[in-house]
């Protein structure tokens, strides 16, 4: 009986937060109905390595027992073992390049060479009452990192804790 | 012979280290340590247009550019806020981050994935992209937080436009968007703690509140300090969230250290004024994550 109260509890907490923090996400889509004209971490190189320190280094013995050079050890054995960890490299990257405000913001001098999220700073500074506009930028701008990380995201998450638990 | 074939196999491996370390310290060099020096150089510089045009223009003036930024009521102003944005808004982003990490981490929780997207999901996102978004939320005349207020009674709040709301709001906005990283981290540290302290916790009776006060708060602590630091060096760099929900505004009530940087640099070219701004920052921020680990450090070791 009590046990069951506090799963109601529980999953009901979990299910209000989850609903409070996608609103806004969800918010940001309400743009399809809108008619038109309407009113940004760990260093790459210490992730890397703290994946290959889990590596068992009898495998690197058995290839230099066999005559492998360190090259083709490195190529044919550490390579792929460390696929996982380059893809979480990959979309950490990705995300973090996508996102970045601040540098682009500065380091741009024209339009032409703006990314979206400047082109949509300063779109926003300047049309802030044609909300259908606006609202299309922000979506265009997020799904792509959205959808990345939704079909990516065992790899972002192990990448997180990889740089941050083990100390 | 023997000694001195040790020496030669020592700085054999001595040599081969630095040979390794060279690529990393050489893009360290260029990339950090050069534009550090080169930043603190510009400060004691009046830097600026004039300059810009013809560096002839340029003159060294010591301290000068400290001297003016501490006597300027806009930078105390922008520290205010910027610490006000620290103060209230990292102890809530932690509580709101420990919150969720508990209840995902609770047995009794189902569909666990799903929840842990979704809480996550703000963190990828583009900071102006939902910036745009939560500015619409939060609009005081067709927005759907005031709608939702007024029907509770709650009057219309002017979040954009009154000097007193704006801060909150966009305490709020960064909550929301950083909390999912801090869950992540504090969950796998969860996850850690043996499940027969709690099972030896219940056996001698302890309370649900007990068991979190002196099994699972201790446990952490060592993550909660690691991820405190964290937490409040980014939110001192406060830059994107006035820049795009507020403009600064309402009257320059959320005009941060970082923004007010940015607009002496790139706005005015007051290039050496700028970057005493960022030093002046970085001065604050060295003293409050020494303040919080020595702080932190000393709990940790008493409990």
């Amino acid at each position: 009986m009590n046990a069951r109260r506090n799963a109601w509890l529980v999953n009901g907490a979990l299910a209000l937060c989850a609903a409070l923090v996608l609103f806004p996400l969800f918010w940001g889509l309400s743009v399809w109905f809108m008619p038109p004209g309407d009113a940004d971490n760990l260093p790459p190189p210490i992730l890397v390595r703290q994946y290959a320190r889990g590596l068992p280094g009898e495998l690197l013995e058995a290839a230099r027992v066999d005559g492998a050079g360190e090259l083709r050890i490195f190529v044919q054995i550490v390579l792929p073992l460390l696929k996982p960890i380059l893809v979480t490299l990959a979309v950490f990257t990705f995300l973090t390049a996508w996102n970045d405000f601040m540098w682009p913001l500065i380091a741009l001098t024209g339009q032409q060479h703006y990314t979206l999220p400047v082109g949509l700073a300063s779109l926003s500074r300047e049309h802030v009452q044609d909300s259908g506009l606006m609202m299309a930028g922000a979506v265009v701008t997020v799904i792509p990192v959205l959808v990345l990380f939704l079909a990516l995201q065992r790899y972002y998450l192990r990448g997180l804790l990889l740089g941050s638990v083990k100390g | 012979m023997c000694l001195g074939g040790t020496v030669r196999n020592a700085m054999n491996r001595a040599s081969s280290a630095w040979l390794f370390l060279t690529p990393a310290l050489l893009v360290l060099g260029v990339f950090f340590l050069l534009p550090v020096l080169a930043g603190l150089g510009l400060s004691l510089t009046d830097y600026d247009l004039y300059a810009l045009a013809d560096i002839r223009n340029l003159r060294f003036v010591g301290l000068a550019n400290y001297w003016e930024l501490l006597h300027r009521p806009l930078f105390w102003d922008a520290l205010g806020h910027t610490l006000y944005f620290v103060i209230v808004g990292v102890p809530l982003s932690m509580l709101a981050s420990l919150g969720t990490a508990l209840l995902l981490n609770s047995q009794a929780a189902k569909l666990k994935p799903l929840f842990r997207t979704a809480l996550f999901a703000p963190v990828v996102t583009t900071v102006v992209a939902v910036a745009v978004i939560w500015r619409y939320l939060f609009n005081p005349q067709s927005g759907v937080v005031n709608f939702v207020l007024t029907h509770l009674g709650i009057g219309p709040i002017d979040w954009l436009g009154d000097p007193h709301w704006a801060m909150p709001m966009i305490i709020l906005f960064a909550v929301w968007k950083n909390f999912g990283y801090n869950m992540i981290i504090l969950l796998a540290g969860l996850h850690a703690i043996p499940a027969d302290l709690y099972e030896a916790a219940r056996i001698d009776g302890a309370s649900k509140w007990r068991q979190f006060r002196h099994i699972t708060l201790p446990a952490l602590a060592p993550i909660l300090l690691m991820v405190g630091i964290l937490t409040v060096s980014g939110y001192f760099q406060l830059f994107a969230e006035p820049y795009v929900i507020t403009e600064g505004g309402p009257l320059q009530s959320t005009v941060s250290v970082l923004y007010l940087m940015y607009n002496e640099g790139f706005k005015w070219w007051n290039m050496g004024t700028a970057s005493a701004v960022a030093f002046l920052l970085f001065l604050v921020m060295f003293a409050a994550t020494a303040l919080l680990w020595r702080f932190g450090g000393g709990r940790g070791e008493a409990a």
